[in-house]
């Protein structure tokens, strides 16, 4: 384990009955660098995902955050430590105005004890740090909408800023441009890279190998569960190993 | 005499609504035996006076304590089985409790129990006395309702009601605020049963049957679930329509049922839920009237300068 890793994934193991969805799989995410996790449909990326914050539990392995091991915790509990995530279909708070939707993941210790849960939520402080967030995301003329009322687009950032509101140490985005047009995808790049400038440690889902070589400093190749191939954008996209898995071999073609 | 004895059934049902209202309406976990906790309430504060010797005052909060355990109960259930499997659950619970009063010679089987009205200074309480209780304690209630709607409880418990996985990822504990939803409404159903039972001074296994559970989630539906003003609307509506067609008494599930059927057609956030009809229209007029309002100080303003 470098000295500034931020996440680390130790053989990391997930089955369901017989399928391996992961398969030992081992990788650290560096303080303020963004971690591309690429492969080819049901490589196990979404379940990578869903293992590290506890949505599932790990059949084998571990996963530290810091120096503290995470694996096994409930998703809650992660969320608190400083995991933050979004999901591939987004599921915003629907019935609940966009700006209730970012303080609501601004609770942290007050989600506990009676006298937590019973003091008051909307506070100046917090509308205004929600509002900023908002007004990083560009949809602070959304504040007083429904969540649901939203744009695919504009949910996948009320989900982003949500994530954020957390103060995560690590935000964990699950596939944030799938769905969306070509422009706004380009917008997405332009906010993902704000983020990595302000500091941000990301890790990524990515089904786009273009947009994942665009934005990740560094891409993990996950392929039927197994990690193939590990390296910055420009080595892994003349990986055969990484090829082949996206496009075949060539005597599958001949 | 009368109008007090209405009164007081109305704000029963108010009380009711309202608790339901914090497990189906924040929670968003459906509930269709919450009659089921009103009827434990109201047998433990009857075996408790009538049996045990107790004093009524002390029967409110023992009533509640022992219909927000068995409600924590429920919400464990709730832990496993969720949506539709959680309703039909629910409408067990309704079910069995309604047999275990009827069945057991300890609760009064098929004879009900009786009570006797409860003392106040000396003197017996009177249907009077029964309404300001109850008025006092709907007061209360709707104050603890808009903490828990400006509380980090009130997002929590939205966060539940619209997406689970989401809500924990962002640091909410769902299981456990999901129990605290069904204790606290539960208790409150126990405490009213409490009132209930000395106010009317006999109940019966049927006056908490599955047909009251439906009552009373038909009234927060109608009136608006999720809201403050749309529970105590809804109970007030249903409340007085079985007062206005007592000749039609027969058939007021009927109405209930088409009431029902019609609100989730054309109206299925309620008469005053959050994006209602009535309740838009309300904002609209009230934010033109505070623009209006804003017009003329602006020019008076204007005036006092020239």
């Amino acid at each position: 384990m470098t000295a500034n890793s931020i996440l680390s994934v130790r053989n990391l193991q997930k089955h369901f009955g017989g399928l391996k969805a992961i398969d030992t799989v081992s990788f650290e995410v560096n303080k303020g660098e963004t971690l591309g996790v690429i492969g080819p449909n049901g490589a196990g990326k979404t379940t990578l995902f869903n293992t590290i914050c506890g949505v599932y539990e790990p059949t084998a392995g571990e996963v530290l955050l810091g120096t503290q091991a995470i694996h096994g915790l409930k998703p809650h509990q992660i969320a608190r430590l400083g995991v933050a995530r979004t999901f591939q279909i987004s599921h915003p708070f629907r019935d609940m105005t966009v700006l209730d939707n970012v303080i609501m993941a601004m609770g942290g210790s007050h989600y506990t004890g009676l006298k937590g849960i019973f003091s008051i939520s909307r506070t100046h402080d917090n509308i205004s740090k929600a509002e900023a967030l908002l007004a990083k995301l560009h949809i602070l003329a959304q504040r007083d909408k429904r969540a649901g009322d939203l744009s695919l687009g504009y949910m996948r950032r009320l989900e982003i800023a949500r994530a954020l509101a957390l103060e995560p140490k690590l935000l964990l985005l699950d596939e944030p441009c799938a769905g969306l047009s070509h422009d706004a995808t380009q917008e997405f790049i332009d906010i993902i890279s704000q983020l990595k400038a302000t500091g941000t440690t990301i890790m990524l889902v990515e089904h786009n190998m273009a947009i994942a070589m665009t934005v990740c400093d560094r891409l993990v190749v996950l392929n039927y569960g197994v990690k193939i191939a590990e390296g910055p954008p420009a080595a892994i996209k003349n990986n055969t190993l990484v090829i082949e898995a996206y496009l075949g071999r060539d005597d599958d073609i001949a | 005499m009368y109008e007090v004895v209405v009164g007081i059934n109305i704000g029963i049902f108010i009380l009711l609504a309202l608790s339901l209202n914090i497990i189906t309406g924040y929670a968003g976990q459906p509930s269709l035996g919450h009659a089921a906790f009103f009827g434990i309430g109201a047998y433990t504060a009857a075996i408790m006076t009538a049996k045990l010797g107790y004093n009524f005052w002390l029967t409110l909060p023992c009533s509640a304590v022992t219909a927000g355990l068995i409600g924590a109960l429920l919400g464990l259930v709730s832990l496993r089985v969720r949506n539709d499997f959680l309703a039909i659950t629910t409408i067990g619970i309704n079910f069995v409790t309604v047999a275990i009063f009827q069945y057991t010679p300890y609760f009064g089987a098929s004879f009900g129990l009786g009570v006797e009205r409860p003392q106040l200074f000396g003197q017996e309480m009177g249907n009077m006395h029964f309404l300001v209780l109850i008025v006092a304690l709907i007061v209360l209630l709707c104050l603890f309702c808009r903490r828990i709607e400006k509380s980090w409880l009130g997002l929590a418990l939205g966060g539940i009601r619209n997406n689970e996985e989401a809500a924990a990822s962002i640091g909410i504990n769902v299981n456990m605020f999901k129990i605290i939803a069904f204790t606290i409404g539960t208790a409150l159903a126990g405490l009213t049963g409490a009132i209930y039972a000395h106010h009317m001074t006999f109940i019966y296994s049927s006056d908490f049957a599955f047909v009251t559970s439906i009552s009373i989630l038909s009234m927060i539906v109608i009136g608006g679930m999720g809201t403050i003003r749309g529970t105590v609307t809804g109970a007030i509506i249903l409340g007085i329509i079985p007062e206005l067609f007592r000749f039609m008494s027969d058939y007021r599930m009927l109405l209930y049922g088409g009431l029902l059927v019609l609100m989730m057609r054309f109206q299925p956030e309620g008469l005053l839920g959050d994006n209602s009809f009535l309740w838009r229209q309300f904002k609209g007029l009230y934010s033109r009237y505070r623009l209006r309002q804003g017009l003329e100080s602006g020019k008076g303003g204007a005036a006092s300068d020239g």
